[in-house]
């Protein structure tokens, strides 16, 4: 284990209006860790997400990702961080290749990239897919996409709201797979999941979220 | 290519297919007799343009030529600097409360989540608005023209008279076009500077409070201030509208634009996406997402 948490979270709360969906949380995640997030419906999984992939700002406490601060540092902290969430978002006008090539270029890794991204297609069957605009595709294959765009990034953090939501079982069996080898990569990673299956294959950190409140043992 | 122009410049010909879409061109169709029908409609639209700018033109005309205290040049420049200033304080005013830059959700759910050049993100997203943006501008100056030679020229818009209305057209949308971009993007500058790292500056809308306040003041009370303080405004506008040298007017004018786009480079590398694409987004929440590190 690495000394510097990939993510540290102070005091993170999040209210909507009167309604405060994230009670005070303060955790930190390190290298080499899967975390599950389990929780009933509402009890703020996705919210906490939001708030940590920069999707929604937390009402109060601060957010360090590999040290840098998501808001003072932003460009920084997003260097080192990848989020799927649970209905990926995708440009009508790039096609599946497209969005791997502005997702590359976005993250400056402009050599090498092409056969980065035929491998990941190959993996999670997209391949023959590539040519294809996103709104053409099935939401099983939309939610490949959205995983293949973050895993194509470099990242020290991952974040994934309800993954295999989508997956048929030999998706998940595959995801299972590549989750394990990026935990054995050095990376650290936080999802949201009902699936029992991938919580017991994946075999990390199981976290409960309940009405707000964080459950860590 | 740069990941922010390769989304946009793709965002920006979608947004320009619907255009031409709407007129009945299909962009799929590349056959001789479809691309002579979109020059057929390019001609046609350009005409009915000019023809309706010429019409609003007399009406205007007839409202110049009441106002009696100055000339009908000094008039539409005064009219034409009134309108830039106010919208030019509105924006500011709007753009201290929120984000100038307006993201979907596809881009708040992608670019924003990215480390790209927030200077790229910043000028993609600047250029692509300014047309929409500066068209009624680009409209009032070509009509105010046309006002003016209406009242030179009692014949009006005969065919004689055409080459002169053309050149006027252009001469006053020569300096709109590179004015109005300086003024927008200045207001965009101001927007960038409260979205830099998380600090939200609430005193930021008072200043273009104060700065309406101070203008009116001047007006009233030293009218001649005034004119030296606005100079780089008028002069341009002046040389646009035929009573000043039109190369010292548009020199002026591009640096002005050249001026502001360089600020906003360097205001930018700061710019906080993750601030600017929920503001576009969930303006029902915005007043909770301003406070950070606060206590709830």
């Amino acid at each position: 284990m690495m000394n510097q948490p990939i993510l540290q979270v102070k005091g993170l709360t999040r209210s909507f209006g009167e309604f405060q969906a994230i009670k005070p949380l303060t955790f930190e995640l390190y290298a080499g860790e899967i975390v599950t997030l389990g929780g009933p419906n509402g009890a703020g999984k996705s919210t906490l997400l939001y708030c940590l992939s920069g999707l929604l700002r937390p009402t109060s406490g601060s957010i360090l990702v590999d040290g840098y601060d998501l808001y003072q540092h932003e460009c920084q902290a997003k260097q080192h961080m990848a989020f799927v969430p649970d209905v990926p978002r995708f440009y009508q006008e790039l096609t599946c290749w497209e969005h791997l090539k502005f997702i590359s270029l976005a993250f400056r890794v402009e050599t090498g990239w092409e056969e980065r991204a035929e491998t990941i297609l190959r993996e999670f069957d997209l391949w023959d897919s590539r040519n294809l605009f996103p709104h053409k595709l099935s939401r099983g294959m939309r939610l490949k996409l959205g995983i293949a765009l973050a895993l194509i990034r470099p990242f020290k953090l991952l974040l994934m709201d309800e993954p295999t939501s989508a997956l048929d079982p030999a998706g998940v069996d595959r995801f299972i797979e590549k989750l394990s080898l990026l935990r054995d990569g050095g990376n650290a990673i936080l999802l949201t999941s009902h699936d029992r299956r991938l919580v017991q294959g994946l075999n990390g950190k199981l976290w409960q979220l309940e009405q707000g409140n964080l459950k860590t043992g | 290519m740069d990941a922010v122009w390769l989304v946009r410049s793709r965002q920006l010909m979608r947004r320009m297919r619907f255009w031409i879409m709407i007129v009945g061109y299909d962009p799929g169709d590349r056959s001789i007799t479809h691309r002579i029908y979109l020059l057929y409609v390019v001609i046609f639209f350009s005409l009915w343009g000019f023809v309706v700018l010429a019409l609003f033109a007399d009406q205007v005309a007839f409202i110049l030529s009441w106002l009696v205290r100055a000339s009908p040049v000094r008039s539409a420049i005064v009219f034409t600097t009134i309108i830039l200033l106010v919208d030019f304080l509105f924006q500011c005013y709007r753009y201290a409360k929120r984000s100038p830059f307006v993201f979907s959700e596809d881009d708040a759910g992608l670019i924003c989540l990215t480390p790209v050049d927030r200077r790229q993100v910043a000028l993609a997203w600047l250029l692509g608005e300014w047309i929409p943006a500066g068209l009624p501008y680009w409209a009032l100056a070509v009509t105010l023209s046309f006002s003016i030679l209406q009242l030179t020229y009692p014949a009006g818009l005969i065919a004689a008279n055409l080459p002169l209305y053309l050149l006027a057209a252009l001469r006053a949308v020569s300096v709109m076009l590179p004015l109005h971009l300086a003024l927008m993007t200045f207001t965009y500058i101001f927007g960038v500077i409260r979205l830099r790292g998380e600090k939200d500056l609430p005193y930021l809308r008072l200043i273009p409070l104060g700065v309406g306040a101070i203008l009116l003041l001047l007006s009233r009370y030293d009218p001649a201030f005034l004119r030296i303080f606005l100079w780089p405004l008028i002069y341009p506008l002046q040389a646009g509208f035929g009573i000043a040298h039109w190369l010292a007017g548009f020199a002026l004018v591009f640096l002005l634009a050249l001026l502001s786009l360089l600020l906003l480079y360097l205001v930018t590398p700061r710019l906080n996406l993750s601030r600017a694409s929920q503001e576009s987004q969930h303006r029902w929440e915005f007043k909770p997402t301003r406070s950070v590190r606060g206590t709830e």
